[in-house]
């Protein structure tokens, strides 16, 4: 016999389960509405010669849908990105190179990032003057426009990320790191790639902040506090990776120590004489196991009212 | 939970079937002759991998956490998609990622382009499992009972139940998420956000669970304790996206729930000096998890083209933090809270911080060489939470002393501060090869509670890029800045949050040793250099070069850190070997050098003249090392069914510590540690026919470390507490892995 908490469980199993197949079989009811149509006459012209799977691959995009009216590939085909390019449409003298098209989206060239930004005007919020526009990086350093996106995939926006920064790639491969491998995490998590408000271009208003939208336990207000936690994260630890356990910017307790030197343990010289021997029980509390972790165990703020030392 | 959310997958992929079944007649009554020719847009397949791990569980990787006691693991991978076309703007795509393992994740999404888009996604990830030994595995509800025929002792010596009680336990902490999102275009100039997460984490982690009053009376043992935390956040945006104006208003909740209050645990000590009686084993002792709380915060960005090429950033946030769970009792001891004479001052804290967030930038970037900048930040954090006297019991363990000098009388603190920053910055671009900026920055944080109230810090940063020919560029970054501030009080916290009359009985007046800068706070000269080098030898070989210094010298701290030096170089190249195989390789070397100083003082008559004595000082020198390596493989012949990938990573941290006292100290030296991390992933794919590949794939993780806090570690190594235990924090992960790939 099922007690009622199981079995009503198990009811609310079910219904996500339905719940489930019905959303699934509607999401593929828009099959039935597609109908395919021929490109417009302008489209037609450049695929004449540019009969190219990678170049194709925008047919498969938001960018040239014909209903769209913000793409106007409806009424102008590729040139509503790529411009009217009469010189490039002509056959080049004899010897001669062909003429580029007007609007080009290489790396500072010719224009293509304010194509991408009539549009996407929500990302040009942040974009002038931050990191990544100063740097000279244009929308196609990082985004692919005619064909799957790696920024908008989460196993493939970190490698493209990696391209660049490789520094913190190396530092997500130490022994303490955030989860960034196989899309369990990205980039873009903490990150605002086209800017923000933050001098770090991060995703919330602060450091703190973002650190606390996933790690919101530490949030508080605590009773007693730890002021550095509740000024800047980054006092303590390093975001991208660490060889110190919890991403620590140093060994403890030896961190701890750069900022607690009061009498009786807390400035004790901890060195190899508070090893543990081979005779057992041995060694000093503060150095071995969690050191001063193995008392103060809220280190980032606690709420008893008897946890003045972090230790409740 | 865990059924529920494995099952999600199939059920979509059974869903989608039947919802697909009719598709292709439909279409086919319809089909006209499209102009343009279709290409693989890569949506439609279906990954069946059977994995055999052996040895010791990841810790990293989709493959990491538990598998539910299986020994071979079924994991599934189905993308199915209808991208948009020119003529038809609705899309759909389903992903389902390693359905079936540990950390399986799921998205759904569904849009017309242009006009919305709905996403909706759930993933669960694990920190891996470490294997360790507890004499009390708890309820899983946050009690903790000591073992039938426990004999406690004062130290782990006498505690001669302690081994035979060990029962293995697997630390892991996993987080389940499911989110929500949506965006809706309104007509040309309005757009409309929205999205709810919600995360819940449950598990197990290390919880130090201590007893005693104190100074060498403290007594500990290590837990396994249960998570069960929720964290649901929301936000709401509508957007205006103009020509000139975009402005976005925004809506952001949090709210932190955790369904353990507290933790419980039966104190297995007998009694030490100084406990009062009635204390010692097998008295309950009790400690606070983390309590609910929640921040809601309003924001408003707005971009301005105020002229051409002339641009004004604003932004503001006003949001509150807000916490009042419940206080529990100051000793979970019975016969404690009956002689308690000075009641809680307030049942909850109402903890309170009021934020306040402005950003200003105006920009100026025109086809010109020249470009310029200027910001104006200001952070504020008003903690308006409210400062009461506790007169608290230290671990469970004495009885309360409300005398008027008395130690145990504290007060909290809500520490405010106010960050604001100024910046001018300038550049010179007279083409695309050439780049030089130059910024100027003044930061300045006001805090309340603090040792330093006031601290201003002055950088100035510079900047060269330069594109040497059209395969060749390079840059350069030089920082310098200086911070320093008001007076520093380092004994401010120690008088502030202790009674006067308790603080005219310390000699000194001081809780740190008064010559201690604590570095966050203390004057600081940070100078800082990186350079990069990029090299593109011809298109099929790549180069690249980084390297950097950040040097702070805490100038005025005695004691505390007083010097830091973080150095790096790494190279990596690109570069195809032949016809179709592919070698990208990165090499690095991170350099981290620290050096502390303290003295070592006791309390009692002795207290002063020990902390005035040289004699008594110590110093540690760190000096860590990181070599980073990464290699990948790739081959594919054409015409060929055969194709090979291998990635290697590893990095290996060397970590050097030096100790040196004075002559009243004894030290011995540290052993050096170590901390050594090697991936190894070997793929190798083998089409059968178009569309169906087979896939043979070895995967190594493994950790080799040094450590002496925790090599051969065993519960009753330390005196006064009871550690977890970890004989060996090496492993080695491996997996087999046989996938069939169909793509349809």
């Amino acid at each position: 016999m099922r007690g009622g908490a199981e079995m009503r469980q198990l009811h609310i199993a079910r219904i996500k389960q339905m719940a489930t197949l019905v959303l699934a079989g509607l999401c593929a009811l828009p099959l039935l509405l597609l109908a395919q149509t021929t490109l417009p006459e302008a489209a037609d012209t450049c695929l004449a010669c540019h009969d190219d799977s990678r170049l194709n691959a925008v047919l498969h995009g938001p960018h040239a849908v014909l209903s769209d009216a913000r793409n106007r590939f409806a009424e102008q085909g590729c040139t509503s990105c790529h411009g009217t390019s009469e010189a490039h449409m002509q056959r080049p003298p004899r010897g001669e190179s062909r003429a580029g098209t007007d609007v080009r989206f290489g790396t500072g060239e010719g224009g293509g990032d304010a194509v991408c930004l009539e549009c996407h005007r929500g990302s040009a919020l942040h974009w002038t003057g931050s990191v990544h526009a100063d740097a000279g990086l244009a929308c196609v350093d990082c985004h692919r426009l005619h064909g799957d996106d790696p920024m908008l995939r989460a196993d493939t926006e970190v490698e493209q990320c990696a391209n660049c920064h490789r520094k913190e790639q190396a530092e997500f491969m130490k022994v303490s790191a955030h989860p960034l491998d196989g899309g369990r995490m990205q980039c873009s998590d903490c990150h605002a790639p086209h800017g923000s408000a933050t001098p770090s271009a991060l995703a919330r208003p602060t450091l703190n902040e973002t650190c606390h939208e996933c790690h919101a336990e530490l949030r508080g207000p605590f009773l007693w506090e730890h002021p550095p936690a509740r000024e800047d994260c980054m006092s303590c630890h390093t975001p991208h990776g660490s060889s110190h356990a919890g991403l620590l910017k140093q060994r403890t307790p030896f961190l701890c120590q750069q900022c607690h030197l009061a009498q009786f343990h807390p400035s004790a010289a901890l060195s190899g004489t508070g090893l543990s021997g081979s005779s057992l029980p041995s060694g000093s509390t503060s150095l071995m196991g969690r050191d001063c972790l193995n008392c103060h165990q809220q280190v980032h703020g606690s709420n008893h009212p008897s946890g003045v030392g972090a230790t409740r | 939970m865990h059924s529920t959310f494995v099952s999600l997958p199939f059920s979509i992929a059974f869903g989608l079937g039947i919802g697909m079944c009719c598709v292709p007649i439909a279409q086919a009554s319809d089909r006209i002759d499209p102009t343009w020719v279709p290409v693989d847009n890569g949506c439609h397949s279906l990954v069946l991998t059977a994995a055999l791990p052996h040895s010791d569980p990841f810790r990293r990787s989709r493959l990491a956490g538990r598998n539910g006691g299986r020994d071979m693991l079924g994991l599934i991978d189905l993308l199915l998609c209808k991208p948009p076309a020119p003529d038809a703007s609705r899309y759909w795509r389903i992903e389902v990622d390693a359905a079936g393992g540990s950390q399986p994740r799921a998205t759904l999404t569904l849009g017309e382009a242009g006009r919305w888009r709905v996403q909706a996604d759930g993933k669960r990830l694990s920190s891996g499992i470490e294997q360790l030994h507890t004499a009390m595995p708890g309820d899983g509800r946050g009690r903790f009972d000591l073992p039938l025929g426990w004999v406690p002792g004062t130290t782990t010596a006498a505690m001669r139940e302690l081994l035979p009680s060990l029962i293995p336990v697997a630390l892991e902490r996993r987080r389940s998420e499911a989110g929500l999102q949506g965006r809706a275009i309104l007509g040309r100039h309005f757009q409309l956000d929205a999205r709810y997460r919600e995360s819940r984490q449950s598990g197990l982690r290390r919880f130090a669970a201590v007893t005693g009053n104190g100074g060498g009376n403290a007594r500990a043992i290590l837990l396994a304790a249960p998570l069960d935390q929720r964290t649901r956040t929301a936000d709401l945006g509508l957007m205006h996206v103009g020509p000139r104006l975009q402005l976005r208003t925004g809506f952001h909740l949090s709210h932190f729930d955790n369904a353990i209050d507290a933790l419980s645990w039966q104190t297995p000590f007998s009694q030490v000096s100084g406990w009062a009686p009635g204390t010692a084993s097998p008295a309950l002792n009790r400690a606070q998890t983390a309590p609910d709380n929640r921040f809601h915060q309003l924001s408003l960005a707005l971009g301005y083209v105020l002229a051409s090429n002339l641009r004004l950033n604003a932004d503001v946030a006003i949001g509150q933090m807000r916490q009042n769970q419940t206080f529990l009792d100051y000793s979970a001891v019975p016969a404690l809270l009956a002689a308690l004479s000075a009641p809680l001052p307030r049942p909850d804290l109402d903890g309170r911080i009021d934020t306040r967030l402005l950003n200003l930038r105006l920009a100026q970037r025109s086809e010109s060489a020249l470009r310029w900048d200027a910001r104006l930040r200001i952070d504020d954090r008003e903690n308006r939470t409210p400062v009461s006297e506790f007169i608290y019991i230290s671990g469970d363990s004495e009885v309360q002393n409300t005398a008027a000098d008395s130690a145990r009388r504290r007060f909290n603190i809500a520490p405010s501060h106010r960050d604001s920053l100024y910046a001018l910055g300038a550049g010179w671009h007279p083409d695309r090869r050439i780049g030089i900026d130059a910024e100027l920055a003044h930061q300045a944080i006001e805090r309340t509670a603090s040792a330093r109230s006031d601290s201003r810090e002055r950088r100035l940063a510079l900047k060269l890029r330069h594109r040497a020919s059209e395969r060749f560029d390079y840059g350069l970054k030089l920082s310098g800045g200086d911070r320093r501030g008001s007076t520093y009080l380092g004994s401010r916290d120690f008088v502030e949050t202790h009674s006067p009359d308790y603080v005219a009985t310390v000699p000194g007046a001081f809780e740190n040793l008064p010559g201690l800068r604590q570095y966050p706070l203390a004057d600081r000269r940070r100078h800082q250099l990186s350079a990069f080098a990029r090299f593109e030898a011809s298109e099929r070989s790549h180069w690249n070069l980084n390297l950097g210094e950040l040097r702070d010298d805490y100038r005025a701290s005695e004691f505390g850190l007083t010097d830091s030096r973080i150095r790096h170089l790494q190279a990596d190249l690109s570069h195809a070997l032949a016809g179709n195989a592919w070698l990208h390789a990165f090499v690095g070397r991170e350099w981290l050098d620290a050096a502390q100083r303290g003295r070592a003082f006791q309390g009692g008559a002795t207290r002063l003249a020990q902390a005035n004595d040289p004699n008594r000082d110590w110093a540690v020198d760190h000096a860590d090392r990181i070599d980073s390596l990464g290699l990948g493989l790739s081959h594919r012949t054409p015409g060929s069914p055969l194709r090979l990938h291998a990635d290697i990573s590893l990095s290996d941290a060397q970590g050097a510590l030096t100790v040196r006292t004075g002559s009243l100290l004894a030290s011995a030296p540290l052993p050096d540690t170590r901390a050594r991390l090697l991936h190894i992933d070997a793929r190798l794919d083998y089409v059968l026919r178009e569309g169906v590949e087979l896939g043979l794939h070895y995967r190594i993780e493994r950790f080799d470390g040094a450590d002496f806090a925790q090599d051969g570690s065993a519960p009753n190594t330390l005196a006064n507490v009871i550690l977890l235990g970890n004989e060996s924090p090496d492993y080695r992960a491996q997996a087999w892995l046989l996938s069939l790939r169909y793509r349809f």
